[in-house]
């Protein structure tokens, strides 16, 4: 029995040092769970304490956190959350990586709130854990095989279909900047590309089965809360149409939204958008609904192709932003095609969304004739050809090639080895490929990306009521005062807000392990005071709402803290050009660019930050109790030591220069 | 008096609820988008109106596009014209 | 009552694992949940195992203890004495589909190191079946074309298919003994 003096947490923590295979149980820390919960806070404080600015994200001196929360494996509608938190290859900066499955409450149940990789082993090894038993065992016979074989293998050689793994595939082995990490089943913390961390590190994958108890301060009021919540989520108005078509249903929605990133965000819309939407995928190609542990909303679906070029293809966790990054960005109409590139993606652990971010900037580089038909390796780099497609997916995966390596390292950085003015075709924001989102088309979703820790991201912020304007979940979190412009899509106002807000109540989401799809942003029935609650009923630890938005505001200012270091600051706050200067071309977005000059202040001043630096002020941290953070990022700027990480950072800086084609 | 015809089309839970994809709707000239959703309520199967209204009222969640732009809550009004678009979608978000 | 199972609506997201124990066992721990999903994902394969309970009762036919297995009058639900349980596991060896298991634990069952536990629905109101979002699990009355023992026959039925599918992840995941 752990001496934790919190219920709902392990109380434990293994330290893993991969150099010389030492593995130490420890106590979690009380300071660690009281100051940052656990999950993604805990993992940004390890970050912050044990991994300095000069450290490479591939070097063995670069650690990562694999960590749960205090909600996770409990019984808030979806519980499931895990969170992967290290130095980025890809941003070079902070980086993190979620995912959902049943991964985490299985850590949990072996007793492990988290755990901290450090170093590098000599060869290949898996971590394997069972309750009290923790080894590093070989993973030779592993090494070079996808993430579904080697899972069905770790089940197999230790005869447990119960056994659960978070693996890399070959990309994470040959450290492509973006691979994903594969965590059962089928779900992926994809980016940041903190697979190739694991790959950096020889880890191939990470095995659990946990079969011990885990004790709730207060059950009756946790289970009365919990199954309130479940039913809520059940009956929320959203319900019927996430849980019939999952994520993938937005395809059709955002086509005319004009936030439907088409050909590399040339347009906001595609004409083959029904081709590839969620009624088109459920209607002809679903296999059954899969669910994410205590979730009622099963999202997920698996998906299988029975005829055709594809026939055979069976996959899963096909997302909206997959339907996008591997279809319309690329003109890629051919919804077998897409299915077949999701099946790659996760076998081999490449996050999708930076995967085909990469190939359409590719091809935008051949369209505009920056790349010479002789440097394409053999290929035909025409907008649509999904064999092409499919073809650079596996010479990323592998490095192959001119091509391959390009891609490997992700648009922003490939844009930098290619220079000739590459650069305007890479649609990042610090180091990190855009996803699906506009902010032409939904203005909050412009500054999300642009204020995301860990570079162009929607799921930090993931203003989802303003989205297409979701007046009865705005009243119910923020109040009927903000309406109209709060839930107008095309609206500047109040936006600077929901980011914030958006972005601390994510914090917290993110470090106790319930997930931002099933109840707390989208059927938005779980917010500040229901999280507090379930906190308190689940550990014991005395904690009202007022006091978790100060939490979330902590991880959140620490997270940027570490940026810092790497000499981030408003600067880096910036959009491509398109975004800001080409009005949007189409739909509701008809005319529209994104308005960061308004926004942005705005932004920085809700969250006490230097409007010239964009960084939080001193008071500001010492209201956060970050107060000898403010010390580290003064000495790292005046010592000139952030802006040289900075200068090394390895990607080239969004273009933000004069519009060099209107379309 | 002269009809229209407005090209309706249902997305998400809204299509397996009407059972069609597409539908194009006669209605008398100068019917309004919120007429043309209560002429739709009418034609279709009772969960297409659940769906859409809580009595005689409007789901505030419910989407609408005419011609591909979204409509306001308080441009429910606004006169339809002769091919005009309309694109319906339940509440439905998250990325 | 019984509980009914249609596997074919089964998304694995063990809901039901999650709330059983807190009901019977006041902590979370899916592996001591009353009710267990086998799964093979890459397969498509879920399979809630619960008593429905059966008719034929092997289980009661088969403990040595008298009054140590008992049909609960109010549900029908048969329900284990825990105090006068001696952990032989001699139900469990009877039970065709595996609905009852051995928790190996201090102070437990009639000699206090062990007990077999398994589904008593609840006094009535079945957790399982309440969280239970995609109607997997449903909670009825028996008639004559729909009870226990026709849950059981195909819950025994779809278990013997599945063996070839457990086979490449090592086997069933029937495991007599929770931990």
């Amino acid at each position: 029995m752990s001496d934790f003096p919190y219920a709902g947490y392990a109380g434990k923590y293994l330290r893993v040092n991969l150099t010389t295979g030492n593995i130490e149980t420890l106590a979690l820390p009380v300071e660690w769970a009281e100051n940052f919960l656990g999950g993604n806070g805990i993992g940004t404080k390890i970050l912050w304490d044990e991994v300095p600015a000069h450290v490479d994200a591939l070097d063995p001196a670069n650690k990562l956190i694999v960590a749960t929360g205090p909600l996770c494996g409990g019984l808030m509608p979806n519980t499931s959350r895990l969170e992967f938190v290290a130095k980025s290859p890809l941003t070079g900066i902070y980086g993190d990586a979620n995912a959902g499955g049943h991964f985490g409450p299985q850590l949990k149940f072996a007793g492990y709130d988290l755990i901290v990789f450090e170093g590098k082993a000599r060869a290949p090894v898996y971590l394997f854990i069972r309750d009290a038993r923790v080894e590093l065992r070989d993973a030779a016979h592993l090494w070079g095989k996808g993430g579904y074989e080697t899972e069905r293998l770790i089940q197999n050689e230790n005869h447990d279909p119960e056994i659960k793994t978070a693996v890399i595939g070959q990309a994470g082995e040959n450290q492509v900047r973006f691979a994903s990490i594969m965590v059962s089943w089928s779900r992926h913390a994809a980016r940041s590309g903190i697979g190739a961390v694991m790959g950096a590190k020889n880890l191939k994958a990470i095995a659990v089965r946990g079969t011990r108890d885990l004790r709730l301060a207060d059950p009756v009021a946790h289970r009365d809360l919990a199954f309130r919540l479940h039913n809520e989520i059940r009956t929320n108005e959203f319900f019927a149409g996430v849980h019939r078509f999952g994520t993938a249903g937005l395809v059709s929605l955002m086509h005319p939204m004009g936030r439907f990133p088409t050909k590399n965000f040339q347009y906001g819309s595609f004409d083959g958008f029904e081709k590839i939407s969620g009624e088109t995928l459920r209607a002809e190609h679903l296999v059954r609904d899969l669910g994410c542990f205590d979730c009622p909303v099963n999202c997920d679906k698996s998906y299988t192709v029975t005829s055709g070029e594809f026939a055979g293809v069976t996959t899963s966790s096909v997302e909206y932003e997959s339907l996008n990054s591997l279809g319309a960005a690329v003109l890629n109409r051919c919804l077998p095609a897409v299915l077949k590139a999701n099946e790659l993606c996760d076998d081999w652990g490449l996050d999708s969304i930076s995967a085909g971010r990469a190939i359409s900037f590719l091809f935008e580089l051949r369209e505009k004739g920056i790349l010479a038909r002789e440097e394409c390796d053999g290929l035909d780099l025409a907008w649509g050809n999904y064999r092409t497609l499919l073809e650079l997916l596996r010479r990323m995966t592998w490095r192959e090639g001119n091509l391959g390596n390009w891609l490997a390292e992700g648009a922003a950085r490939a844009a930098k080895l290619i220079g000739r003015g590459a650069e305007r075709y890479a649609m990042h924001v610090k180091g990190q490929s855009i996803p699906a989102q506009d902010g032409r088309a939904q203005q909050s979703m412009g500054l999300a990306h642009v204020t995301s820790s860990r570079g162009a991201d929607h799921l930090k912020a993931f203003p989802v009521i303003d989205e297409t304007g979701y007046a009865s979940e705005a009243v119910r979190r923020y109040g009927a005062e903000y309406l109209p412009e709060l839930v107008d899509p095309l609206a500047t106002r109040y936006k600077a807000m929901l980011v914030k807000d958006g972005e601390d109540f994510g914090a917290v989401v993110d470090s106790c392990g319930n997930c931002k799809s099933g109840g707390t942003f989208v059927m938005a029935e779980v917010y500040w005071e229901e999280q507090a609650t379930a906190i308190r009923t689940m550990t014991g630890m005395a904690l009202d709402a007022a006091q978790l938005r100060v939490i979330g505001e902590r991880i959140y200012n620490l997270q940027r803290c570490y940026n810092a270091l790497h000499g981030i600051a408003r600067a880096d706050d910036v959009l491509p050009w398109r975004f800001t200067q080409i009005p949007s071309p189409s739909g509701n977005a008809q005319g529209s660019v994104c308005r960061l000059d308004v926004m942005l202040p705005e932004y920085y001043a809700l969250r006490g930050w230097d409007a010239e630096l964009g960084l939080p002020t001193r008071e500001t941290l010492a209201r956060l109790d970050l107060a000898g953070t403010w010390d580290r990022i003064r000495t790292a700027r005046a010592s000139g030591a952030a802006q040289e990480t900075h200068a090394q950072l390895g990607w080239a800086e969004p273009y933000t220069g004069p519009a060099v084609d209107a379309l | 008096m002269s009809e229209i015809v407005v090209r309706v089309r249902y997305f998400n839970v809204l299509a397996d609820y009407a059972g069609a994809k597409h539908a194009a709707v006669r209605v008398p000239a100068g019917t309004s988008v919120r007429g043309l959703l209560q002429h739709l309520i009418a034609i279709n199967p009772e969960r297409f109106r659940r769906a859409l209204a809580t009595g005689d009222a409007l789901n505030a969640y419910l989407r609408v596009f005419h011609n591909e732009r979204l409509v306001a809550r308080d441009a429910f009004d606004t006169p339809l014209a002769d091919d005009d678009e309309v694109m319906l979608f339940p509440a439905i978000a998250g990325g | 009552m019984i509980i009914r199972v249609y596997p074919d609506k089964c998304t694995g997201c063990v809901a039901c694992e999650v709330f059983c124990p807190l009901e019977q066992e006041r902590v979370v721990n899916p592996a001591l949940a009353r009710i267990q999903v086998l799964k093979n994902e890459a397969r498509n394969f879920f399979l809630p195992i619960v008593c429905p309970p059966c008719d034929d009762k092997a289980c009661v036919a088969a403990c040595p203890e008298p009054g140590a297995i008992v049909v609960v009058p109010e549900t029908g639900a048969v329900k284990i004495v825990e105090a006068l349980c001696t952990g032989c596991s001699k139900c469990i060896r009877a039970c065709a589909i595996g609905a009852i298991r051995l928790l190996r634990q201090d102070g437990r069952g009639k000699f206090g190191k062990a007990v077999a536990i398994k589904c008593d629905q609840c006094g009535g109101t079945p957790w399982c079946v309440r969280v239970c979002a995609p109607g997997a699990l449903e909670y009825v009355a028996e008639t004559p074309a729909v009870n226990g023992q026709v849950v059981f026959e195909r819950l025994r039925g779809d278990l013997q298919s599945a063996e070839n599918i457990f086979a490449e992840r090592g086997g069933m995941a029937r495991q007599r003994n929770v931990r």
